[in-house]
């Protein structure tokens, strides 16, 4: 069983020979028949906001239970909330918020809300749990409408509102940044959004009041469709509302700032170009990869290209640059190398950290290697054992210390790298790699490394 | 009511059903503001026009 679904008693995923599945148990065959019979699987699934399945005939992993088992769509890479920049977690819920709308619409509702049941496929969300549909009962509330707000209002919010970086509380809180706590650090101007006074504010406080009442409903206490419906579309105008807007950071001008020539920024494109065309990966995972630029270089010739960044401003832009160019291939992500996703979760397993991802066909590190060493006292051998972890090939920028980047990062702080050298780091690398192509960049003294894992 | 494998939370539930009364309302007044307006405009292109 795949550690990311035992939860849920309606069925699981797992994997065999390397193809994952999803057994449905029997305890779902009632919701399972629903959700085809009333058309709404093939409406999410045309549309592609359900990840399709088929029905396959193969050994259950868990017979007593087994109803059916089902082969769901793959999905090239598992991203997670606290590595989405502020528009993607908006476009996950605004997704789940038009799935449960046409949910009711169809007799079914949402039971669950969870942000990681929404993953990025093809450059737009997709909501990834088949097991989520339950029949609709008139006069029952929402069950998932506290995981919603927990889930994604309180953090888009708190995003907008306060701080970007605010983001990060998804990783601390994984069922979800409870709605105390984003109502105590959310601004006092809140208050006066309707939205998010009724939403978040008023809320938390009658969670509170009925923390340990005990409740099982009545038919005074029902909540008709209709209100369900308003409740649904006032989520959306609020969560519509919601804005990030951009200031300038040290990074998402980082291409306007050029800091070295045209000719090296050209030549830079052309080798990496020339690498990739060369080696033909089927995934290519860009670290420090800023709004893009390199990443692009894969994806355009549609390899699966991560592009990782640790500035939310820059993740953003990139973001919005896949959503205009309607790119396919492209997945950015907010991601910092120096502290990059780790397992968490129940039994720390129930999410992947970044290398269980991998590995990737091809690791690029461009103009990040001085960053992780200088900014962040990192040795080249402990460098070159992550980078060997994350991916077989690797296309790595050295900086030497007289660049002027390099020089920037020193200017604050006692030169304690005196092994800083182009020899150093070669020595290091080639431990763990062969290093199989050394090109200098014309107009610095840069120079892009290619390197192949050793085992 | 039996829940399903989530907790909603007795403040969450009744939280919801007064919320969904009030948004009822909410869209409602909204809905004839905005007809009103619409009327509003309506006559006041009818009497210009007229002039």
């Amino acid at each position: 069983m795949q550690e990311s679904s035992f939860r849920d008693p309606s069925g699981f995923v797992f994997e065999r020979d390397g193809t994952l599945y999803r057994q449905i148990n029997n305890v779902y065959r009632g919701n399972y028949e629903l959700l085809l019979s009333s058309g709404l699987y093939k409406e999410l699934a045309d549309k592609g906001l359900l990840v399709s399945h088929r029905e396959v005939v193969i050994a259950p992993e868990n017979e007593a239970l087994a109803y059916k088992i089902i082969k769901p769509d793959k999905i090239p890479f598992i991203s997670y909330p606290y590595e989405w920049c502020f528009s993607q977690l908006r476009d996950a819920a605004m997704a789940t918020l038009y799935i449960q709308k046409t949910a009711l619409s169809r007799g079914m509702t949402l039971k669950d809300a969870s942000a990681y049941n929404i993953q990025y496929f093809n450059g737009k969300p997709i909501f990834i749990d088949t097991l989520s549909f339950e029949k609709y009962q008139e006069g029952y509330p929402w069950v998932a409408y506290r995981q919603f707000c927990q889930h994604f209002l309180a953090p888009l919010a708190l995003m907008s509102l306060k701080d970007i970086r605010l983001s990060q509380l998804l990783g601390v809180y994984i069922d979800g940044i409870p709605l105390n706590l984003a109502s105590k650090l959310l601004p006092l101007s809140s208050w006066l959004r309707m939205g998010l006074l009724t939403n978040i504010h008023l809320h938390s406080k009658m969670q509170k009041k009925y923390s340990d009442k005990s409740f099982k409903g009545n038919k005074s206490a029902a909540v008709s469709k209709k209100g369900l419906l308003a409740i649904i579309i006032g989520l959306e105008d609020v969560v519509q509302s919601l804005r990030y807007i951009r200031g300038k950071t040290e990074w998402n001008e980082y291409y306007h700032d050029i800091h070295y020539g045209c000719e090296s920024f050209n030549a830079k494109k052309r080798i990496v170009g020339e690498l990739l065309a060369g080696l033909k990966p089927n995934s290519v995972w860009d670290l420090g990869a800023n709004e893009g630029v390199f990443s692009r270089l894969a994806s355009n010739c549609g390899i699966h290209t991560i592009s990782m960044d640790n500035d939310p401003a820059t993740v953003e832009s990139n973001y919005l640059m896949v959503k205009r160019n309607n790119e396919t291939c492209m997945l950015p992500l907010l991601m910092d190398m120096s502290n990059p996703s780790s397992f968490r979760g129940w039994a720390n397993s129930e999410r992947c950290s970044l290398a269980a991802r991998g590995p990737a066909n091809i690791v690029m590190a461009l103009a990040i290697q001085h960053h992780l060493v200088i900014g962040n006292n990192i040795p080249f051998k402990k460098l070159a054992e992550f980078m060997a972890s994350l991916g077989y090939w690797l296309i790595i920028e050295y900086i030497p210390k007289d660049d002027p980047q390099v020089q920037r990062l020193l200017a604050s702080r006692k030169d304690i790298f005196d092994e800083y050298s182009q020899t150093y780091f070669e020595q290091s690398f080639s431990q763990l790699y062969e290093i199989r192509g050394k090109y200098g960049l014309p107009g610095s003294q840069r120079v892009i490394y290619l390197m192949v894992r050793k085992s | 009511m039996v829940f399903a494998y989530i907790d909603l939370g007795t403040g969450s539930y009744l939280f919801q059903v007064g919320l969904a009364v009030f948004m009822l309302i909410f869209y409602s007044a909204r809905s004839l503001i905005k007809l009103f307006f619409q009327y509003l405009k309506n006559a006041v292109i009818k009497l210009v026009k007229r002039r």
